[in-house]
């Protein structure tokens, strides 16, 4: 339905400097320092990026140098930065410090420091009972049982993602305390496209016809079900 | 249980007077903040596509309407199920009200009491009272019960009666009903309602009883504001954590993005946001960079320029594209008009003037501005061969040093080239909407002695250069990837866009979040 697609594209009046601003917040609160620098320059932006979380330069280094350390596969140091930096951030999310915990056992098993794992998630992992994820606990030890570990059912755990998705995860964390709200959402780029998704659910669930994008990344519409 | 079966058609003179009165009133009404409170309540509705009134078209004859079409009143003899009379409101529930609410005063129980408040389909006999009937939802006063399209209720709440306020809330996207009674909520009344247009509704069936409607023009007894936030609290809830595989999910983002910055020629951006997110980048460096540099020229004014740098980099797109050249030549002739009052009501765009002439600025000199925001020279090596490419071109902005009078003369020449093209486009091509729209604002603005403030003045404002670019630069990417067989618009864009239209067809649920866009 050629119609559907000519009116959807033109029908609506998209400012090319608004999408700007959405990537601008994502830059910015997902760290890219040097990316957003130069996008602003490039783009013209007017706002700071300073004045998108009401971060200082200074704040926004300390954030990154978390998001790196984690990345880099540095737990200790992630921890102990946050710590300085962000004296509550873990009192408060009793939950990510049992992950970055987990992080740096898996990061231990990665460099096949056997002893030094076991000895860390006997005396670390198991203080705070309460927030132990034990399933959570027992997949990342099962990890010492395969020769290969990196060929075991577990193996997502050594994923460079997985390091990623809680890098993201503190840093959405920093970014809430920062904020001082509870409701601070991912930024607004990432609400769009799971707001697509979301949609595209409804619809199907409520059963209404429409162009499904079953491709977000090249943008693909299937038209084949509104003919 | 059976209805009457006279038709239901209302055509007493005192009706047709009170319409006229009531809509009216509502225009006049329309001002105040009335409708301020619909407004706010249903952002994503037109004010008047809303449930206003009763209408006196849509009614049994034992209802009679009063005050605006707001009260009802029975009418009729009451002797029995078979003289129950209801009215529909004027206009059926939108969807895109996601939490729709109204209210029922109880003026006067009347004799019985047998009230029913509620939805209703159109179609649906209104010789009945709510809820009956298939597609009809009731609340009856008598004893408290609801009727869920059936003629026996099930106990559900208090039974109310004179000076009672019953509200009914209508959820159109968990798609139940709960009912308020003075402010206190009763409790979900009604799941899985159907996915039809439902009406309010009210029935009577004794004498003397008479009901008053609030449409959400006075305030509310019931926080019917707290219900919605919550219920757009729930869908953003779930819309935040609609659940994505991690991996797969930052690519894509990743991958958004970095087209989006190439589309647009942000080339140092694509760099360094591809190395830091280790996505490949081979784009060539070079041909992005041209595309910036015609862009700048286009937002910071200079669109003879723009096109001039156009026809010499890229030959053939302006000459396979005669409508964009069109267009732009449109908005050089506004851009004159523009030069043409430097001093007089264009405050309100000076200051952009000023950024996007910076912009330019930066974009053609050897990067001597410092307009980094640490503070860092933007030496981004970027324009080795501008010098040659600046001298080049005469700027327009010499226009300014001409006495008015010779400017005036050249706009006016530029004008009838202008037109000629146009002639030459239609004899060519016929006719096309777009370009006569184009030419017919952009020659408006001459009839006005302050362009700037006349309705037409938008083009002015140095915002609408945008539009014309992104066309230009479209069509350029096009033109570059047209052997790839790339699609001309970045992924990101349609993504919106199919969203927005996609929004539309889920009743604009969710569309708070997408904010300016």
């Amino acid at each position: 339905m050629e119609e559907w697609n000519e009116s959807m594209i033109d029908g609506f009046q998209l400012k090319r400097c608004e999408i700007n601003k959405l990537i601008m917040d994502y830059l910015v609160s997902e760290g890219f320092k040097e990316a957003a620098e130069k996008f602003k320059y490039e783009a013209g932006l007017e706002a700071s990026a300073d004045g998108l979380f009401n971060e200082t330069p200074s704040m926004l280094d300390q954030r990154i140098e978390v998001r790196t350390a984690i990345e880099e596969g540095r737990v200790y140091d992630a921890i102990s930065l946050i710590n300085r930096h962000y004296a509550e951030l873990l009192d408060q999310n009793r939950h990510l410090y049992f992950k970055l915990q987990q992080q740096q056992l898996i990061e231990l098993i990665r460099e096949q420091k056997v002893e030094e794992a076991l000895k860390f998630s006997q005396e670390q992992l198991s203080v705070d009972e309460e927030f132990l994820d034990l399933p959570e606990l027992e997949r990342t030890l099962a990890l010492l049982a395969f020769d290969k570990p990196e060929n075991s059912p577990f193996a997502d755990l050594l994923q460079v993602s997985h390091r990623q998705q809680l890098a993201s995860e503190v840093n959405e964390a920093i970014l809430k305390e920062q904020s001082g709200s509870a409701e601070v959402e991912k930024p607004h780029l990432v609400t769009l496209l799971k707001l697509l998704l979301w949609t595209q659910s409804e619809l199907e669930r409520k059963k209404i016809k429409f162009p499904k994008m079953t491709d977000l990344t090249n943008a693909v519409i299937d038209y084949s079900n509104i003919e | 249980m059976t209805g009457i079966s006279s038709p239901t058609v209302a055509s007493s003179a005192d009706t047709c007077g009170n319409m006229s009165k009531s809509s009216e009133e509502l225009n006049l009404r329309s001002n105040s903040d009335n409708y301020a409170r619909l407004r706010a309540l249903y952002p994503f509705v037109d004010v008047n596509d809303l449930p206003l009134s009763w209408s006196p078209k849509d009614k049994a004859n034992y209802i009679s309407l009063a005050e605006n079409n707001l009260k009802a009143h029975y009418k009729g003899g009451g002797k029995g199920h078979k003289d129950a009379a209801a009215v529909r409101a004027n206009n059926f529930i939108p969807q895109s009200c996601l939490l729709y609410y109204f209210e029922i005063k109880i003026i006067s129980k009347g004799r019985d009491g047998y009230m029913g408040i509620g939805l209703a389909a159109q179609g649906v006999n209104m010789q009945r009272l709510p809820g009956w009937d298939k597609q009809s939802y009731g609340y009856h006063g008598d004893d408290g019960h609801s009727f869920c399209s059936s003629g026996t209720g099930q106990p559900y709440g208090p039974t109310f009666t004179t000076n009672d306020i019953i509200g009914c809330a209508y959820n159109l996207v968990e798609n139940n009903c709960f009912y308020t009674k003075n402010g206190l909520n009763v409790g979900i009344a009604f799941t899985d309602l159907p996915n039809v247009p439902l009406y309010p509704t009210v029935g009577l069936q004794t004498p003397g009883e008479e009901v008053e409607a609030n449409f959400g023009l006075e305030p509310f007894c019931y926080n019917i504001e707290e219900e919605m936030k919550a219920l757009r609290k729930r869908i953003t809830g779930s819309i935040l954590h609609f659940p994505v595989k991690y991996n797969e999910w930052q690519t894509t983002i990743n991958k958004c993005i970095q087209t989006w910055l190439i589309h647009n020629g942000y080339c140092s951006t694509a760099e360094v946001f591809s190395n830091a997110t280790k996505q490949e980048f081979k784009e060539n460096v070079h041909y992005m960079k041209q595309r910036l540099r015609i862009q700048k020229l286009v937002l910071s004014g200079r669109i003879g320029d723009a096109i001039e740098y156009t026809n010499r980099l890229y030959p053939d797109v302006l000459k396979n594209d005669p409508n964009l050249l069109f267009a732009l030549k449109c908005r050089q002739f506004v851009e004159m008009i523009r030069s043409l009052e430097p001093d007089r009501g264009a405050d309100r765009f000076r200051n952009y003037d000023r950024m996007a002439s910076n912009n330019s600025n930066i974009a053609v000199t050897n990067g001597i501005s410092s307009s980094d925001f640490n503070g860092n020279a933007a030496n981004d090596k970027m324009e080795i061969d501008d010098d040659m490419y600046e001298k080049d071109f005469v700027c327009e902005e010499e226009m300014t040093s001409d006495d008015s009078v010779t400017k005036l003369s050249r706009v006016l020449s530029f004008g009838k080239e202008l037109n000629a093209l146009s002639q030459q486009l239609k004899r060519q091509y016929g006719t096309n909407e777009k370009n006569k729209k184009l030419l017919q604002d952009a020659f408006s603005l001459l009839a006005y002695s302050d362009p700037v403030n006349s309705p037409v003045g938008w083009q002015l404002d140095p915002n609408e250069r945008e539009t014309v670019c992104q066309q230009l630069n479209n069509a350029i990417v096009m033109s570059e990837m047209n052997s790839v067989g790339c699609c001309s618009r970045p992924p990101l864009e349609i993504i919106i866009k199919h969203t927005k239209a996609l929004l539309r067809l889920n009743g604009q649920c969710g569309a708070w979040l997408t904010e300016n866009l």
